[in-house]
């Protein structure tokens, strides 16, 4: 259903779907059931509506005259809808035990969720810096209260408040940095900005390279790159746990729609300025966060640690982006596929072995899992061996492309330590698998039930599998090789000079 | 000329009066001395003829804004030994602004050297109502209208966050 009126539709149900939700919450007639069905099915419709546009590559301005060029919607912001469409989904599906028996669920987390989305959705499409403000603070805020929701906890309130503080903090180095562009050029459009540079001498633009730097700020604290990182520990653990498949999965995801289309689209000429800077952050994201993640007893935290020690990679994708440029893209967004779908899967798992309560599992609490549940072990041994990056699962892959396009473009000594910290994760993440296995249990069988959340956590373990091995065996199946013709298509739709 | 030194007046109260914000031990005395900053700035917008950026500044920071924070303090009844005690504070706000000021040295000089120092104003001001109406109105609705989202999600989550559960199990 390409053109116009579905993307209409994509951006407008989210919105109505939330606002209903939130006024049937007031009613009699609402239950947690409801709340959770209507945005089930309205992110079912929305994913049906979008996957038609991914096999062509594509560009069009959304409302030229109305909206002044500001929203664009071409094949790069539909893989990126498409793939947080898909990890609210599955962040919820898999959390479905979760929700159903917390209490913590109000109609309100249900429309926030979808709000978030719809400040996500904005930012894959937007070709403007004060629109992509506005959505990267709706898609913020709502989640900033999402991990608060669960206000009668110490923790929650806490990771809330440290949260809210230093994301506005951080957001306010983005209005700087706008601040400075816009003086220097006279436009916040990405393209005028793009004109600007080409068609002005080196000295002229010192102005703009100051101000992407503070824009760079933000979205390093947004991704959890290191200096700026710190708070990630804290707001993960004391999130419930879908919330938190829900923002490492997802949320980091949007984050990346936009510092992608910030570098190939504004930064191409002026990435030379930048590029120590992140080669810098990468370095110590991925050295602080693999020493973080070593350290942590409690699996929650160590996801959350290793969620670093993964933007880290991110970084080295982003620091090879070249003149050339196009494979390292690629290789960011292959990683950015195989990153999602086992970070919310791990995460998902955790939620649901929890059992709707709020308690720290540790590595001990997973001894003996392997002869008690040997099905959710073997995907949770699936999804820890595709974030280690062991070979046949889709992380493999991930990390693949990401140290070939970094030699590519030069940096052999980064990629190297990229293959050393994949090593190191390779220690914390087969620490799980060892308990799960090498144990005997202590306590007695637990049953999980709710086999709509079991039935996600299988499929999502099979399509890690199938990413990382599928295309050899069935040629007609679609695997490896498909997404990297979407990302090739993907790339090809930013070019296109749209009208 | 008259200009130019209600300028640097200006500036000067707005940099003392921020200082004061930051540096304060009671919650009143920042709220205070911000409303301070802020009148100066809607003087600023002032001294430039921008009329409805000086009015709005006025009525919604100085007037809505600062009147809530008051409000709010003086509801709390916040006594002297409820706050923190922070003893190092006056040393974490020295090395925190030296950690900046190379930053800052370097943007200065940008500016300066950037070609937007020898424009001088329009002679025609911008900031008045009708002005700022075209703008937000023909070139950035969408933002406008995303701000009313943004509000919206804002006001949803300060209710859940602020209610009491009705039925906690």
């Amino acid at each position: 259903m390409f053109g116009l009126p579905a993307i209409i539709i994509i951006l407008a149900v989210p919105v109505f779907t939330a606002l209903f939700i939130l006024l049937l919450g007031t009613t009699k007639y609402y239950s947690k059931k409801i709340g959770y069905r209507l945005t089930v099915i309205t992110l079912l419709i929305l994913v049906y509506l979008l996957s038609a546009d991914l096999s062509t590559a594509h560009s069009t301005l959304l409302f030229k005259e109305l909206f002044n060029e500001m929203l664009i919607y071409d094949t790069y912001s539909t893989l990126f809808i498409l793939l947080f469409i898909l990890g609210t989904f599955l962040s919820l599906s898999i959390g479905k035990s979760y929700i159903y028996k917390s209490d913590i669920f109000t109609p309100e987390s249900f429309s926030l969720i979808l709000f978030s989305l719809f400040g996500m959705i904005l930012l894959a499409m937007t070709n403007e810096l004060l629109s992509a403000f506005i959505a990267l603070e709706i898609a913020s805020l709502s989640v900033y209260v999402l991990v608060g929701i669960h206000h009668h906890s110490l923790r929650a309130s806490e990771a809330f408040f440290k949260y809210l503080l230093l994301g506005s903090f951080a957001g306010s180095f983005y209005l700087l940095g706008l601040m400075l562009i816009y003086a220097q050029v006279g436009s916040t459009h990405f393209n005028q900005i793009a004109m600007f540079m080409y068609t002005h001498p080196i000295s002229e633009i010192y102005l703009i390279v100051a101000g992407g730097l503070l824009l760079m700020i933000t979205i390093m604290f947004k991704i959890a790159a290191m200096p700026f990182g710190a708070w990630v520990l804290d707001v993960y653990e004391g999130a419930s746990l879908p919330i938190t498949a829900f923002m490492a999965g997802t949320f980091k995801i949007a984050i990346f729609a936009i510092a992608l289309r910030l570098f190939i689209g504004i930064f191409a000429q002026i990435k030379d300025f930048y590029d120590p800077l992140i080669v810098a952050s990468a370095i110590l994201t991925l050295v602080s966060g693999s020493l973080l993640a070593m350290v942590q007893t409690n699996i929650k935290r160590m996801l959350a640690a290793s969620s670093i020690v993964h933007s880290g990679y991110l970084l080295i994708g982003l620091s090879s982006i070249g003149e050339i440029g196009t494979y390292a893209t690629q290789s960011i967004l292959f990683y950015l596929i195989a990153y999602f779908i086992s970070a919310t899967g791990a995460l998902g798992i955790l939620a649901y072995i929890s059992n709707g309560v709020e308690k720290e599992i540790s590595y001990d609490s997973l001894k003996g899992l392997g002869r008690q549940h040997p099905f959710l072990s073997a995907a949770l041994t699936v999804f820890m061996l595709s974030l280690a990056g062991f070979p046949s699962t889709i992380g493999f892959l991930g990390k693949f492309y990401i140290f070939t396009s970094a030699i590519e473009a030069g940096y052999t000594l980064l990629a190297l330590l990229g293959i050393l910290a994949a090593f190191v994760s390779i220690y914390y993440y087969f620490k799980v698998i060892s308990m799960l296995y090498f144990y005997e249990a202590e306590g007695e069988k637990v049953v999980y039930g709710e086999a709509y959340s079991f039935l996600f956590i299988m499929l999502s373990s099979v399509a890690v599998l199938w990413g990382g091995i599928g295309t050899g065996l069935v040629s007609f199946m679609p695997g490896a090789n498909a997404i990297t013709d979407i990302t090739h298509l993907v790339i090809e739709s930013l070019y296109i000079f749209s009208n | 000329m008259l200009n130019e030194v209600l300028f640097y007046i200006l500036s000067a109260l707005i940099l003392v009066s921020a200082l004061v914000l930051i540096s304060a031990r009671r919650p009143i005395d920042a709220a205070l001395s911000f409303i301070v900053t802020l009148v100066s700035i809607a003087a600023l917008f002032a001294l430039q003829g921008s009329s409805f950026l000086f009015a709005t500044q006025i009525i919604i920071y100085a007037g809505a804004i600062l009147a809530l924070i008051l409000f709010i303090i003086m509801f709390l009844n916040i006594q002297d030994k409820n706050l923190p005690d922070e003893p190092h504070k006056k040393r974490d706000i020295t090395f925190s602004t030296l950690a900046v000021l190379p930053f800052t040295v370097v943007l200065i000089s940008l500016i300066n050297k950037s070609p937007l120092v020898d424009q001088a104003l329009p002679y025609d001001l911008f900031g008045g109502i009708k002005d700022i109406g075209s703008v937000i109105f023909n070139d950035y609705l969408l933002v406008f209208e995303l701000i009313s989202i943004l509000l919206l999600v804002s006001l949803i989550g300060a209710v859940s966050l602020a209610k009491e559960d009705k039925d906690v199990k």
